[in-house]
């Protein structure tokens, strides 16, 4: 009975029809659902049927998917790409959120900003930093070789080494924030408790501290993945056209092939992917908290 | 400083811990005999909970030592010290059922399988929580979940038993009951018992000896009778139970028999380290032992003249406010049916009790 009466309230809150003070609600927010429809859902899906429809209707282009052997190179990249970012990443992560969350307040603080501050930087101006410090004639190389450490300069930029570097880097402060929260969420005594009972700090860590930050971990990673499948620009600029990930080759598709029913194929398949993996995740926790929202 | 411990005492030697301006420890000396069921009590913000994490090991103390059957153990990690704890809030592994919380201490121990077992069982039979082993902490009740921080805190046998304000987010009823449990618990097991608590009562009832805190100091020692009985200072006959207060200057002393003057006229009072004539002194005295007279008598040696203010009636007995002239509003419990007379706001009633009935106090 009570949980009944509360879903009935919990199911008028998400759909505010009847009372009058819903319906202005509804009059302010429908400029933004017409401007999504025409902006957003129709162009989607127009794509979805150009993939049905180009050059012949039918499921062709989503056939092709599986057996053109280019595309599968370029799928497999960008799985192989996509899981050490998101392993580095997240791995990465966790030690600065661990860092951070031990932090006394004022050094959380500054780490905080030093964390956040990427995030106001564009995708572009940190490639191309990359790129001044791993091209062969850049900081890192001319350092090694000024003191004869190498001979000949590494080659770190227009492969995938340089791809990896740039995603992780920037990657790494979005798989701090769900891991952040989730150790923000344990309850100091319980590290105390599991002192005081004979466990060692590592094994406190072990047992108690890491299983408790398994929805964060979780998290992490499938943000970070989904995030990922989608990079462009930092694979085109410190992949220098060796690695090509999925983003390029559609738009390479669309622009110089001009297959557009294969790049919408290809476009249509990610975002089923990635919709299925934020479903994961919405299930697994909630958004909002994860992100370190209110 | 030597350690003149006997076998297994813990030994607190002058213990101190600073918070930039603030003694949370201040100064702390403390024995406690193995077995020994000992109480701090004091207001919150008093120092308990440190002086506890200090034995435990998680806070590092700035001064003093603590030595255990002789040993130093001052600067022992927590996780050495081989001492159970029950956390404010219980701090249950969450992600652990109930069977493996109490099974944690014995699993990093590396006891053997079968040991590991058989202890779970014991502990989990010993609170009545068998019944509910493969439980997640978050599907039991508060009492519950108090039941399984204690199985896990004796699980492996400990020499000590720390417990901090363990029955804190208890409701009222409940307290009662788990309180005998406690109490029954630490018979059984004959481990020592320190136990942190705000609760006078809880103290009262279940220690045999109390430690009263006050401001990072020890305020007083002693059995609850003791404390009751005889408290040194003004703090302590307040905290522990309620006190009137009556202030006066020595007059003279005969037969360990103290004539102090008040404002509202001559009190005896017995003791036997009277301060020097002529000095202040403060009388302690518990509610219970005035009686109200009508008339002044002659076989109960003081008697002070005041006024009926307000009366509360508490079941098996009145308490009653009363206004002394010169010393203020003194509280008096007495009897329902001796207190009937008095039920008169504005009467005059003379309060009366015996010289030994009150005690010397100090200012504090
Ligand atoms: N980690 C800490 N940092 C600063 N002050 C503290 C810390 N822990 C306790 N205190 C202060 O020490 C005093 C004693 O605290 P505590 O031992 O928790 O008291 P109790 O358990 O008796 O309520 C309090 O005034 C508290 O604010
Ligand atoms: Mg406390």
């Amino acid at each position: 009975m009570a949980t009944e009466v509360a879903a009935g309230t919990s199911r008028r809150k998400l759909l505010p029809i009847g009372n009058r003070q819903d319906q202005v609600y509804w009059l302010f927010v429908l400029p933004v659902l017409l401007c999504l429809l025409v902006f957003f859902l129709l162009p989607l899906f127009q794509v979805f049927w150009i993939s049905l429809s180009d050059p012949a209707v039918g499921p062709d282009n989503y056939i092709k998917l599986f057996d053109n052997r280019a595309i599968k190179r370029v799928v497999l990249t960008t799985l192989r790409i996509c899981t050490i970012t998101t392993v580095f990443s997240v791995v990465i992560g966790y030690m600065i959120a661990f860092t951070v969350a031990i932090a006394p307040p004022r050094t959380r603080s500054m780490l905080m900003f030093a964390i956040l501050v990427p995030f106001w930087m564009s995708v572009l101006v940190r490639a191309f930093a990359w790129v001044t410090l791993l091209r062969s004639e850049g900081v890192i190389n001319s350092f090694l070789m000024s003191f004869g450490a190498i001979s000949t300069p590494l080659s770190m930029t227009n492969n995938e080494f340089g791809v990896l570097v740039g995603m992780v880097h920037y990657m790494v402060p979005y798989a701090v924030l769900p891991l952040l929260a989730s150790m923000d969420g344990i309850n100091p005594s319980l590290i105390a408790a599991s002192r005081g009972l004979g466990a060692g700090p590592v094994q406190s860590f072990v047992k108690i501290f890491m299983p408790l930050t398994k929805p964060g971990i979780f998290a992490a990673l499938i943000l970070v993945f989904i995030m990922t499948l989608g990079f462009f620009v930092t694979p085109i600029i410190l992949g220098g056209g060796n690695t090509v990930m999925i983003a390029e080759y559609i738009t390479v598709q669309m622009q110089q092939t001009l297959r557009w029913g294969l790049a919408s194929a290809l476009a249509t398949a990610l975002l089923v992917v990635v919709l299925l993996l934020i479903g994961a995740l919405s299930r697994s926790m909630d958004m909002r908290k994860m992100l370190g929202g209110g | 400083m030597t350690m003149h411990d006997t076998q297994g005492d813990l030994c607190i030697e002058n213990l101190v811990k600073q918070y930039g301006n603030l003694r949370a420890v201040d100064d702390v000396s403390l024995r406690i005999r193995p077995g020994e069921f000992l109480t701090l009590l004091g207001p919150s913000g008093s120092g308990k909970t440190t002086l506890l994490m200090m034995i435990a090991g998680f806070v590092a103390a700035d001064a003093g030592r603590i030595g255990l059957g002789g040993r130093d153990i001052t600067d022992l990690a927590p996780e050495q010290r081989n001492f159970g704890m029950v956390f404010q809030g219980y701090a249950l592994f969450p992600h652990l059922s109930v069977r493996e919380n109490v099974a944690f201490p014995l699993k990093i121990r590396r006891r053997p399988k079968s040991e590991v077992e058989a202890a779970v069982k014991t502990a989990l039979d010993r609170v009545q929580m068998t019944h509910l082993a493969d439980r997640l902490p978050r599907q039991l009740s508060g009492g519950q979940q108090q039941r399984v921080a204690l199985a896990r805190a004796m699980s492996f046998q400990p020499s000590l038993l720390l417990l901090d304000e363990p029955l804190g987010a208890l409701d009222r009823k409940l307290r009662v009951d788990v309180q005998m449990e406690i109490k029954k618990l630490h018979q059984e097991l004959g481990t020592t018992f320190i136990y942190v608590t705000h609760d006078q009562e809880e103290a009262l009832s279940m220690s045999d000896r109390i430690v009263i805190f006050r401001q990072g100091r020890i305020a007083q020692i002693g059995t609850p009778s003791e404390l009751y009985d005889q408290p040194q200072s003004r703090f302590v006959a307040s905290f522990l139970g309620e006190s009137d207060f009556i202030a006066g200057t020595v007059q003279s002393i005969d037969g360990g028999i103290a004539r102090i003057a008040t404002p509202a006229g001559e009190i005896l009072q017995n003791g036997a380290k009277h301060p020097s004539i002529g000095s202040a002194i403060t009388v302690a005295l518990r509610p219970e032992k005035i009686a109200l007279l009508a008339q002044p008598t002659a076989d109960r040696r003081n008697c002070l003249p005041g006024r009926i203010i307000a009366w509360r009636y508490l079941g098996g007995h009145l308490s009653f406010e009363i206004a002394v002239e010169g010393i203020g509003p003194i509280r008096a419990e007495i009897a329902a049916a001796e207190g009937q007379p008095f039920l008169q706001e504005g009467k005059r009633a003379w309060l009366a009790w015996q010289p030994q009935d009150g005690v010397t106090v100090t200012e504090e």
